[in-house]
């Protein structure tokens, strides 16, 4: 079986117990790695009932058959776990050099159950494995443990993922970052990392990666970097994601002061334009990527000097706009607090903005928000209030370290229903009301208001659909994005280039030069309906229903005004259909529930099927 | 002296990749096996990277610190390994002032880069997405940046 | 100029490369290749090349006009126009 080291590791916490299990030719077939073993591992190994936090829920990381490759932009791994924030499937992909050293290293990937008496780092170093004691890096932020981690190694070439302070107070929203600028950051993996004592992940590996047509991966690889310098990926070679900003603007899905309207008037202070004339300093990239979107700022001058971070669209814009925050050194600097202190960017812009609307409303008081003038706009108090979200520090860090929702259920009095939130994770940036498609397929998501499992933007911003409104045949849109990007996410390929393969079949070439296995692109996308809804089946284990597949309240209830929209809104009786075409295109029940007939016909268990 | 080739890597260019590294193992030894690659990407962090390979050094250093006589200087300015004489002892790799030279896991030796000898041009330059390595003389790239220099300057002068 | 006699015309990404925006006098409709030839005159050869690569994303009264559908698109005097690089995933 080429692709695959053919072996991962099983780590006890608990006992310190490490040792080899083989992956089977058979798992790896039916759901090809990444996503789909994540999603096999949790269905199989979470204990019914196991709460995130305990020791009882399982943490595992899984490359797939491409990690180690030259395909681009293929080092990439996974890590999933229950969820703490959500209750549901957890997961998070990351670049970087941790998927390809691992898979150099010997293994595919690691399932780690249990909880350390003390605090404790996994090393792996080919095929020596073993827990080493962390108690010297216990508050260290991710830069100072990958720095430290190495220089106790003496080794330079290790590449560790770790999780922040935020991640030992296990704080529902912890991410888990590895060569400083990657992350795994949504759905809290950092917190999981946290409640078993584990601080850290270092891993080193010198082997070969054996692939099963070498020459012709290549020679492919050759074709793949050119398309990769072309027109499809230009605009995350030249500006990073932050070229969204401009665009979606002037699209009026922008969202801005906690998703209340799409536009904002400081949009050109923010623009992905702006940050490459002021403030880039360098592009890195992830190894085996020829694109290179990573775009390093350096804050020059003011209160942030000397601040460095990878700033995306989607950290900028909702510690932006979303905070009404038109200060690029301030966004900066509270993307480096997210990266190093260890909380998803996405959740901490979201929950701000959260608590700025409620701070304007009254509905929580000067003493709740430590004396900060928490307004928005207010880039300071957005950056004090970063800081102390992330260290769980004050009256407000203790409200809003666990995300938008459950500082909604403390302070009630109607502010949960402007809590962005989908299964109690926070909503990516892109406004409800003006990207109905998107809102769908955000909201139908596995993970929670996300924005990366179905890519169901696209018909709305190409104009393929009226993005005002819904209709039933919009859950196509969502099957169809959902069962190719499991595939993406199973192999584990980057999204940002998806642009470059003409068509499904040079994804199923990858898989077939890799491996060796003879798919074709339909039955490889029959394989990534099968991972999707094994992920489906988790989350229907732990008790999903259709109220869970709805966005929040504010997309039905009021209406949208800014520079673009004119009362945008989301009737509800118009999702509520679009809602049932997803579950019909997908063979669900009404309440969101796979049938055992399709089940069959995937392979998956049928015990919870109907 | 000799206009002698070598691979540069314009470090304002070069993302830390790793391509290069990748593409030496499978021409080198046919296999993916980064470690096992001639040319070795460093990053300093947060903003700096850059690949590194043999710099046909005058008096090559890593020659002169091999006991066994096992670094050859080859007329090119390169260097080639003996690798019935090396035993992997590594005080090449001490000695040269660049991390040219890699040591080799498997065979007790050491890894020097030969500039793809047979062909046109290294295999790391040909596939190298960035156009960060050239594969060039000193002169050359001296020449260049008077040119790139000096032609900002004219601009500004209009 | 009347604003219903002409187009206004914004720049985002590469685009700005020709400036933050122009203004085409256009006293009745006009279709992309007009538009283009317009601002081909006023901007010089090199934003032809630009505006017809396959990522050039064309926005007409804040709405994304698909690719498919540009040469059927017609822009009317009093129209914005956005020229920007092709949107995708953040």
């Amino acid at each position: 079986m080429k692709g695959y080291a053919g072996k991962f590791l099983r780590v006890d916490m608990t006992t310190g117990e490490v040792r080899a299990d083989v992956l089977s030719e058979d798992v790896a077939r039916r759901f090809v790695g990444g996503y789909g073993f994540v999603g096999h591992t949790l269905y199989n190994e979470v204990p019914e009932g196991a709460d995130a936090l305990s020791p009882e829920n399982v943490l595992c990381l899984w490359t797939g058959p491409v990690a180690g490759t030259t395909i681009p932009v293929s080092s990439k791994y996974i890590m999933g776990a229950r969820s703490p924030a959500t209750g549901f499937i957890g997961f998070g992909i990351a670049s970087g050099g941790v998927g390809s050293e691992l898979k150099a290293a010997g293994w595919d990937g690691m399932v780690i159950k249990g909880k350390a008496p003390t605090l404790k780092y996994l090393y792996i170093q080919n095929g020596n494995v073993e827990l080493r004691d962390a108690i010297p890096y216990a508050g260290k932020t991710t830069w100072e443990t990958e720095e430290l981690i190495r220089e106790e190694l003496c080794d330079d070439e290790v590449r560790v993922s770790s999780c922040g302070p935020a991640g030992e107070l296990m704080t529902c929203l912890a991410n888990v970052t590895n060569d400083r600028n990657r992350q795994v950051g949504r759905s809290g993996m950092g917190a999981v990392m946290g409640s078993k004592n584990l601080k850290a992940i270092a891993v080193r590996g010198t082997g070969s990666v054996e692939v099963a047509n070498l020459d012709e991966l290549v020679e492919f690889s050759r074709d793949l970097y050119k398309r990769c310098r072309g027109p499809a990926t230009e605009k995350y070679r030249l500006y990073g994601t932050p070229a969204n900003v401009l665009v979606h603007n002037r699209l009026g899905c922008l969202p801005t002061n906690n998703f209340q309207k799409g536009t904002f008037d400081h949009a050109e202070m923010v623009s992905g334009e702006r940050m490459l004339e002021t403030l880039v300093k360098k592009v890195v990239a992830c190894p085996s990527c020829p694109i290179g979107c990573d775009h390093i700022n350096v804050v020059k001058d003011g209160p942030w000097a000397g601040t460095v971070s990878s700033v995306d669209y989607e950290s900028l814009e909702l510690l932006g706009p979303n905070c009404g925050v038109d200060d690029l050194n301030a966004i900066t600097k509270a993307v480096e607090l997210c990266d190093t202190l260890g909380i998803d960017t996405i959740s901490a812009g979201v929950t701000i903005s959260w608590a700025m609307e409620a701070y304007e409303k009254g509905l929580i008081t000067s003493e709740d928000v430590d004396g900060l003038d928490l307004r928005f706009g207010n880039a300071e108090a957005m950056v004090e209030a970063t800081r102390r979200m992330c260290l769980r520090e004050g009256n407000l860090g203790a409200l809003i370290a666990d995300g938008a929702a459950r500082a909604a259920e403390k302070v009630g009095q109607g502010s949960e229903k402007f809590a962005m939130v989908n299964k109690k994770l926070e909503w990516g940036a892109y406004s409800l009301r003006s990207l109905q498609t998107a809102t769908l397929g955000f909201a139908t998501s596995v993970r929670g208001a996300c924005y990366l499992r179905s890519g169901s933007y696209q018909p709305d911003v190409k104009g393929t659909v009226d993005r005002y409104h819904l209709d039933r045949s919009r859950g196509k849109y969502v099957f169809d994005g959902e069962n190719l990007y499991a595939i993406i996410d199973s192999l584990i390929i980057c999204k940002f280039t998806r642009g470059i393969y003409k068509d499904n079949d040079e994804i199923a070439k990858i898989l077939r030069l890799v491996t060796g296995f003879d798919i074709t692109a339909e039955e490889m996308i029959k394989t990534g309906e099968r991972i999707h809804n094994q992920a489906k089946l988790f989350n229907v284990k732990f008790g999903v229903g259709r109220g869970d597949d709805y966005p929040p309240d504010r997309a039905f209830e009021e209406k949208m005004y800014d520079d673009v929209n004119d009362g945008a809104i989301i009737i509800r009786d118009e999702y509520d259909e679009a809602l049932s075409g997803y579950y019909e295109e997908r063979r669900w029940n009404e309440e969101g529930i796979p049938t055992r007939e399709l089940l069959e016909d995937l392979g998956l268990d049928t015990k919870l099927g109907v | 002296m000799d206009a002698k080739r070598i691979i540069v890597c314009d470090t304002e260019k070069c993302a830390g990749c790793e391509i290069c590294e990748y593409i030496c193992s499978i021409f080198k030894e046919k296999t993916i096996n980064w470690s096992k690659s001639r040319i070795r990407h460093v990053r300093i962090e947060p903003t700096f990277d850059i690949a590194i390979a043999c710099r046909k050094c005058e008096e090559p250093l890593c020659v002169k610190a091999c006991p066994r006589d096992a670094v050859i200087e080859l007329e090119d300015g390169s260097v080639r390994i003996e690798k019935d004489k090396c035993n992997g002892c590594g005080w090449c790799i001490e000695a040269c002032n660049f991390g040219a030279l890699k040591l080799d896991w498997d065979h007790k030796s050491v890894f020097a880069c030969d500039f793809c000898a047979d062909l046109d041009q290294p295999k790391c330059v040909e596939f190298c997405p960035y156009e960060a390595l050239e594969f060039t003389t000193l002169d050359q790239v001296g020449h260049e940046a008077g040119v790139k220099a000096f032609k900002r300057i004219i601009e500004e002068l209009g | 100029m009347p604003e219903e006699q002409a187009i206004k015309v914004e720049f985002f990404g590469p685009f700005m490369d020709f400036g933050k925006e122009a203004v085409v006098p256009a006293n009745q409709p006009v279709s992309f290749d007009q538009l283009v030839a317009a601002l081909v005159g006023q901007l010089g050869e090199p934003f032809e090349e630009r505006a017809r690569k396959s990522n050039t994303t064309l926005i007409v009264n804040n709405r994304i006009i698909s690719p498919r559908r540009r040469d059927e698109v017609e822009i009317n005097p009093g129209d914005k126009v956005s020229f920007a690089l092709l949107l995708g995933g953040g």
